[in-house]
């Protein structure tokens, strides 16, 4: 290529090929408008040729153009020649040594320094420098220059015109030869070599200066290159650096490779463990490609489903055993699954599966997203046909329980464990008036007589807390006639396998006839007592009176008068003991606590008795050494009343024994008699209330009431009282109280 | 001078025998079937001791204990409540009655009462040689 390189790129290095560089505006036409003596009609012939066909008017231009333009050349601006214009020959020739088309190296000799000057200046100045009669050839001939740059183009280039005037200077001179003209001449030489010297000089300092600038563009260059010697230090570095990075990561990537290595270890390990897991699990597995053909099952499918290996892997899911799983709910969830990828849980199906029959199956779906993209789906099965049924059962059940408390005719609700009630059956909203919603929402509170509301509160929240059963007569308001009616309510806890109470039922019933009717008996009974104890006080003081006159007079009929008088207390402590009966009937039995000496309550007692009846004698054996807290009137009375028993069902004896005995914080009191005893069958029915042994009791008085009472007093006081008899041998009827 | 005993009951036979009584043991017996004008009866017969059957009209008898033990003239004179209510031990604790005598009553035990609770003025009947 050589020195033409800027007119070629390379275009394939191995093989030396060069593609021609694309060069605008370097055959660019110009005209020129002066010098038309030494135009030499070279290229004329060329162009007249070419524009033969254009017209008159064309072709006179161009005559005149060819024949009196000036001599010049367009260069570009690297200063090298791309167009000749007219004969240069007189002020351009080719250089010695390689060839050149640069203007200053074939500018003759003179010229090239003018050349250079004109064109620098008009590159700066962008305007057209007119240069005039510069010597060349040693003087022989002067020319005029003119450099105009043509603008209008993307790179610049210079048209420079020469002319040739060395005719018309010279000529004055050489036809008059005077001294004068001479020393004129030499003037007006030496004034042209002045201005001259001044316009190179100034050309030079021009030059000196665009030198200068030169040379600072190139310290500047030379600065850009240092510090980006610079750059290229630090990115060395860098790279050094990256190196480094590079190797680490290498020694990372080896340790990851172990990891992943172990991880792979450790993934075949896991996927042994799903394996034995999914073969030993209850639950049939089953394993379905996209198309629902069954890519595996575990043993749990095959046996609960009656199928083999055989007859499932690769098989549609709903052609198995004959089409007899075409299940079309199931397909449609299968199908839906596999278009939304929504997967589903605890989805129920009931339906006849061959050989295995009807059964309620719950399945859960799941998607496995496998590596080529397709989707797997995995079914796992439940059987819960047992629990379904379990569930029907116990739902009827509920509803069976339902019906008959919804047919009860009494008050029944239940009750959540938090003690919400949840529901009142039909019976109860009649009776309170309101509909379900009102007496749910609290409706039935204002239906309970208000003075005892914060006590039924308290109570039912002991119940709550306790787990006992609630019990409680309450006054419930009836909406027909506004009366509250005396209700005994009840609630018991209702609890699971566990012992935990899942809810409560109550019931109310009405008590209040009954409850009413026992009010008046109580008042009755009462105020009978205290009536038929009237007449007996007037009785009993007169009877007294006579006794006391008779006993000073020694009178005969004193016996008949004690007797009468022993009757008469005989009849008080009867009236005494249905008083009794009353208060332990109704609940008004109560205790007088106070501390007192056991033994002196006893041996009293005993005297008292052994004055009335001095056919027994009374054998008292024992000590009770502490105070006893208790009530001592009732703990009397019940010893009186055993102590009475003995001696009366023992008539053909006259001894009775008494044991009083104190030993692990209680008291143990015994009466023992050998008089009749009691029959084996009966023993059990002694204590109850109105209880008389029949056929060879009968003889004795009594109301068979008073061991009932005693019973009552005794387990009022947290004790025991109990008999051992033998019929025909005797009996010991014994209590213990704690003290 | 003799005792005097004022004893309200609503049981005229029980008054007559509690006269009959009484009146052997030489004290003197003023009787009421009702208790509306205890205070009065108090101020007109100065009785040394009383005795209140509970159920006795109008006041019954433990307001009319109440009204005369309220009363600085007659709050000093012992009362004895008198009934066959067999929680009289209880009710006597209540009221600020003297003691209680329950019905039927032995005699022993009411003239025990008297002797405890009057102060001696006469020497009973009985021990007079």
């Amino acid at each position: 290529m050589g020195s033409a390189s800027d007119l070629f790129l390379p275009f394939e290095k191995k093989a030396k090929l060069y593609i021609r560089k694309s060069l605008p505006g370097r055959m660019m036409k110009v005209t020129t408008e002066r010098n038309e003596e030494t135009f030499k009609d070279k290229d004329y012939g060329i162009r007249s040729n070419e524009r033969k066909k254009d017209d008159f008017q064309k072709n006179a231009d161009e005559i005149l153009l060819s024949n009196y333009t000036p001599a010049g050349v367009i260069v570009n601006d690297q200063l090298d020649i791309v167009q000749f214009r007219g004969s240069t020959g007189d002020f351009l020739e080719p250089s010695p040594g390689k060839a050149s088309l640069n203007v200053l190296k074939m500018a003759r000799e003179g010229l090239s320094f003018e050349l250079r000057n004109a064109l620098h200046k008009s590159k700066i100045n962008k305007e057209v420098l007119r240069k005039e009669g510069i010597s060349i050839n040693n003087g022989k001939r002067l020319v005029n220059i003119e450099v105009i740059p043509l603008l209008n183009n993307i790179d610049l280039y210079f048209l420079i015109l020469f002319s040739d005037v060395t005719n018309k200077q010279k000529l004055p001179p050489s036809r008059s030869k005077a001294v004068q003209d001479i020393q004129k001449e030499n003037d007006i030489r030496n004034q042209q070599l002045e201005s001259e010297l001044i316009h190179v000089r100034e050309d030079m300092r021009r030059i000196s200066e665009d030198q200068e600038a030169v040379n600072e563009e190139l310290q500047s260059a030379n600065e850009e290159l240092l510090s980006g010697s610079e750059e290229l230090q630090s990115l060395n570095e860098e790279l050094e650096t990256s190196k480094e990075e590079l190797q680490s990561t290498n020694e990372e990537l080896i340790t990851v490779n172990q990891e992943l290595f172990d991880r792979n270890e450790q993934l075949n390990q896991a996927r042994l463990y799903a394996e034995t897991v999914v073969t030993t699990i209850h639950e049939p597995l089953l394993i379905l490609n996209q198309d629902f053909r069954i890519i595996s099952a575990n043993k749990s499918f095959y046996k609960d489903f009656s199928l083999t290996e055989e007859e499932s892997i690769g098989k549609i899911l709903f052609d198995l055993q004959n089409k007899g799983w075409d299940i079309p709910e199931f397909h449609s969830q299968l199908a839906k699954i596999k278009t939304t990828k929504e997967e589903f849980l605890e989805w129920e199906v009931t339906y006849s599966f061959p050989l295995v029959g009807k059964r309620t199956i719950c399945v859960n779906a799941q998607l496995l997203k496998r590596e080529n993209g397709e989707n797997w789906i995995l079914l796992a099965f439940n059987d819960v046909s047992l629990w379904k049924d379990k569930e029907g059962a116990e739902k009827k059940n509920a509803d069976d329980l339902k019906k008959i408390l919804e047919t009860l005719p009494q008050i029944t609700l239940t009750i959540s464990p938090d003690g919400r009630i949840t529901y009142f059956n039909r019976f109860s909203l009649d009776y309170l008036g309101m509909t379900l919603e009102q007496a749910l929402n609290g409706g039935w509170k204002s239906m309970i007589v208000p003075e005892v509301f914060t006590q039924v509160k308290r109570t039912w929240s002991n119940a709550l807390t306790t787990g006992e059963d609630f019990n409680m007569e309450i006054q419930i308001k009836r909406q027909s006639d506004h009366l509250y009616r005396w209700h005994l309510c009840r609630a018991s806890a209702i609890r699971n396998e566990d012992g935990l109470i899942t809810s409560w039922v109550g019931a109310a019933i009405d008590i209040h006839d009954h409850k009413t009717k026992e009010q008046v008996k109580d008042e009755f009974i009462s105020i009978a007592s205290h009536e038929l104890k009237t007449p007996l006080t007037t009785a009993k003081a007169y009877i007294e009176l006579v006794k006391l006159n008779m006993e000073k007079t020694k009178n005969e009929n004193l016996l008949f008068v004690r007797k009468a008088g022993e009757s008469i207390n005989r009849l008080n402590d009867l009236i005494g003991e249905l008083l009794d009966v009353n208060k332990i009937k109704s609940g008004k039995l109560d205790l007088r606590i106070s501390k007192f000496d056991f033994s002196e309550m006893i041996h009293s007692a005993v005297e008292g008795i052994q004055l009335i009846s001095p056919r027994h004698k009374i054998i008292v054996t024992g000590k009770v050494k502490e105070f006893v807290t208790a009530d001592k009137e009732r703990l009397q009375q019940v010893f009186l009343n055993l102590l009475t028993n003995a001696i009366k069902y023992s008539p053909d004896t006259d001894k009775v024994y008494v044991n009083i005995v104190q030993a692990n914080s209680e008291v143990k009191v015994s009466v023992t008699d050998s008089g009749i005893g009691i029959l084996k069958e009966n023993i059990d029915k002694i204590f109850t209330m109105y209880y008389r042994e029949g056929g060879r009791a009968l003889q004795f008085q009594g109301l068979g009431i008073g061991l009932s009472i005693s019973q009552e007093i005794i387990h009022r006081h947290n004790g025991k009282i109990w008999v051992d008899s033998e019929a025909d041998k005797g009996s010991t009827f014994s209590f213990t109280i704690p003290i | 001078m003799k005792n005097c005993i004022l004893i309200y009951d609503d049981d005229a036979d029980i008054l007559s025998v509690c006269r009959i009584i009484l009146n052997q043991y030489d004290y003197r017996v003023e009787t009421r079937i009702h208790n509306n004008d205890i205070i009065n009866d108090i101020n007109q017969l100065h009785p040394d001791m009383i005795f209140m059957d509970l159920w006795i009209p109008e006041l019954g008898g433990e307001n009319a204990i109440t009204l005369m033990k309220k009363n600085k003239a007659t709050a000093h004179i012992p009362v004895i409540l008198f009934s066959a209510n067999s929680e009289i031990e209880e009710i006597h604790k209540r009221t600020r009655a003297d003691g209680f005598l329950k019905k039927p009553f032995e005699i022993s035990t009411l003239l025990a009462i008297l002797k405890d609770k009057i102060p001696v003025k006469v020497e009973p009947f009985i021990n007079i040689p």
